[in-house]
């Protein structure tokens, strides 16, 4: 029976620096975000779209009345997160039954290493599939990846690297028959 | 009916969609002993190789896998105290208390007999209501699909508590994202920016991959860092199983956790993971022995297994009746129907009777092979979290983004998932739940047509909500239900936990 004690700070030194996510400061910003695209569908979006002149004429059985009503909903519901950001915080959740564990609204962190290591090479992949072809740009990815989800020695990076293209090729464009993108510099 | 499932028998009982149901089973088992790949997730990333599937193929592959995957959440609850999905989290409760005791194996048993018992009644049940449920919808107009859809929203939006507001926010982004695209009635653009990417609207796969599958991905990075697997338990081959009489004390659990389930599956956007803990809470409240529960008792596991299968066929019920998903794996497989050309709601029945009844008896077959195929591989399976995450999230990674590419085969696809996989990230680190913007996406289409065609039914009044019965009752639940979900917002502060400091 392996048994390793966790060490939140050994863990959180090795992900590095992280921000911490208050639940007030995530209603503020999920509040500003419902308001902004709220009010940019009732005001600003209009004009620079198709539905300039559709939306003027807003009759019940034209395209603009249900985006309309969305952008209503949108704009009421930010406000609410961003009222509901202002009061106490703390509160048990909303228990749907007596069994199901107390939990209380605390800070949510985003640490920052992990997540800019999986977002480059998810960028990797979308600028690589127009240069290199979308399987190249996968192997490339997964190489990277497989270091960022702790593999630290090389060759079976690279084996990762190698495999997860061919195994996506053989089912895909083999047995399914898809054809991905070759890329501009094949 | 049994006419119809005959003929359901009929179409499914041969090679391919056996294979196909095997296969889904076995896949959903995989995943669903992985802690971080969830039903949601495996249906997501799978349901674009279905398309290249006939229906009778391809769904039922589909529906082996959520099944199977519900299951197996269980396996690593119980050997290695972390649920395999979210769905198992009360299996951990006993489940890991037996298996430290050394009743593992009568645990891993237990929570496969609970699954398949509670998985079959509730299949018996969508078999028996499903077909009666949509002759009745046949008689909806465009009011009652109206209210239906709205009384959808509000369900889901109500059920995430204290994060009711940010639910109600998430839903109507997901009713704008809808609207991208050409108006189904005049043909006019409707935020597409001059994109002829958008002309189309936004595709649902790829978004569905993108926030349920992607996200995922940076959630477990997230832990890469962290090396504990503490109180793993080995499963030795003699220990031993379940009995006939511990099966006959826990069968009244297992009926009672089952009509918890299929009553939670039915509700819209509500599914196993809130059944599971229901089913667990009803049955420690009824127990002769409540005292047991969260000490290693096998009742407990029955509960909590029986109550989160048994959601599984329920959730199939609004989904095929009235093409309201029953929760987030139904609205991928909404997706999966939907580009099978089948369109879920009551003409599905009228149009594609047999084929709907042949994706029940896939069901019923699922289950007996689950039932076998979970006895007979209980040890391979506990091994299961063995797969390194260096190799197993690379290989998410790249079947989320080929698999999102084969959808239309479009580079945009790729994107448009990688973009979804960012929001869906930020989204849970905003505490803003998902699930809202997805139905809500997939309900904007019959919301709207109908919204337009009611008012154009009554020359623009609103008043044909309130004069038709049914669309009356319907909105009078609305109401009720948007006055609890503030009452409840504004009542919650003031029961503010003593144990957390005040920020």
């Amino acid at each position: 029976m392996p048994t390793t004690p966790p060490d939140p700070a050994a863990d959180a030194a090795q992900s590095g620096p992280q921000m911490t996510v208050t639940p007030r400061a995530a209603a503020i910003a999920t509040g500003t975000v419902g308001v902004a695209i709220g009010l940019a569908v009732l005001f600003v979006l209009p004009a620079q779209t198709g539905m300039a002149s559709r939306l003027a004429a807003m009759n019940a059985a034209g395209p603009g009345f249900f985006p309309l009503i969305a952008g209503l909903l949108t704009t009421a519901a930010g406000l609410w997160c961003l009222l509901g950001g202002r009061r106490p915080a703390i509160r048990p959740m909303a228990t749907v039954a007596t069994a199901l564990p107390a939990t209380v609204d605390g800070p949510e962190t985003l640490p920052w290493r992990p997540f800019t290591r999986i977002a480059v090479w998810l960028a990797v992949v979308a600028v690589g599939m127009h240069l290199i072809g979308l399987l190249a740009a996968l192997g490339l990815a997964a190489v990277g990846l497989a270091g960022a989800f702790g593999e630290r020695r090389p060759a079976w990076r690279l084996a990762v690297g190698f495999a997860t293209p061919i195994a996506i090729y053989m089912v895909f464009e083999l047995m399914l028959k898809v054809q991905f993108p070759r890329g501009l510099w094949f | 009916m049994f006419d119809l499932l005959g003929q359901g028998f009929a179409l499914i009982l041969n090679g391919p969609s056996l294979l196909a149901i095997f296969a889904g089973l076995v896949v959903g088992i995989v995943v669903g002993a992985l802690p971080g790949l969830s039903a949601t997730m495996a249906v997501a990333l799978l349901s674009p190789f279905t398309f290249f599937m006939a229906p009778e193929v391809g769904i039922p592959f589909l529906l082996g896998l959520f099944k199977a995957a519900i299951y197996a959440g269980s396996i690593p609850a119980i050997t290695i105290n972390t649920p395999g999905t979210a769905a198992a989290a009360a299996t951990v409760l006993d489940g890991h208390v037996l298996a430290r005791q050394g009743h593992a194996r009568k645990a891993l048993e237990m929570s496969l007999f609970a699954s398949v018992a509670g998985d079959l009644l509730a299949t018996f049940v969508l078999i028996g209501l499903a077909g009666w449920l949509a002759g009745v919808a046949l008689k909806f107009g465009p009011p009652e699909f109206v209210m239906l859809y709205a009384l959808a929203l509000i369900t889901i939006t109500s059920v995430s508590g204290r994060h009711a507001p940010r639910a109600l926010l998430s839903a109507s982004i997901g009713l704008l994202i809808a609207c991208v695209g050409l108006d189904p009635m005049s043909g006019a653009q409707r935020f597409t920016f001059g994109s002829v990417d958008l002309l189309g609207g936004v595709s649902l796969i790829p978004v569905l991959i993108g926030l349920f599958a992607l996200s995922e991905v940076f959630v477990q990075a997230e832990g890469a860092f962290a090396k504990v697997r503490a109180n793993v338990i080995e499963l030795r081959g003699d220990a031993p199983g379940v009995t006939a009489a511990e099966m006959r004390e826990v069968a009244p659990t297992v009926l009672r956790s089952t009509g918890i389930g299929v009553f939670v599956g039915i509700l819209p956007g509500i599914g196993a993971e809130i059944s599971t803990w229901l089913a667990y809470g009803s049955a420690r409240r009824w127990s002769k022995h409540p005292e047991r529960y969260g000490k290693g008792s096998l009742e407990g596991v029955a509960a909590s297994e029986s109550g989160n299968n048994a959601a599984c066929p329920a959730c199939l019920i609004p989904m095929t009746v009235f093409g309201i998903p029953g929760d987030t794996v139904t609205a991928v497989l909404i997706g999966a129907f939907v580009a099978q050309g089948l369109t879920p709601g009551p003409l599905l029945f009228q149009n594609n009777a047999p084929l709907v009844y042949s994706l029940f008896a896939s069901l019923l077959i699922g289950n007996l092979l689950l039932l076998v195929i979970g006895y007979f591989g209980i040890r391979s399976f506990a091994r299961i979290t063995d797969i390194p995450p260096a190799v197993l999230y690379p290989a998410v990674v790249a079947l989320c983004l080929a698999g999102s590419f084969a959808v239309n085969s479009s580079t945009s696809d790729v994107m448009l998932t990688i973009g979804a996989g960012f929001a869906g990230y930020l989204m849970r680190k905003l505490s803003m739940p998902a699930p809202p913007m997805v139905i809500a996406m997939l309900v904007a289409p019959g919301l709207e047509n109908g919204l337009r065609q009611s008012l154009s039914m009554s020359g623009g009044s609103a008043s044909i909500f309130f004069t038709r019965p049914l669309a009356a009752t319907l909105l009078a639940l609305i109401v009720a239900g948007v006055g609890l979900m503030v009452w409840r917002q504004w009542r919650l502060p003031s029961t503010l936990d003593p144990g957390v400091p005040k920020p």
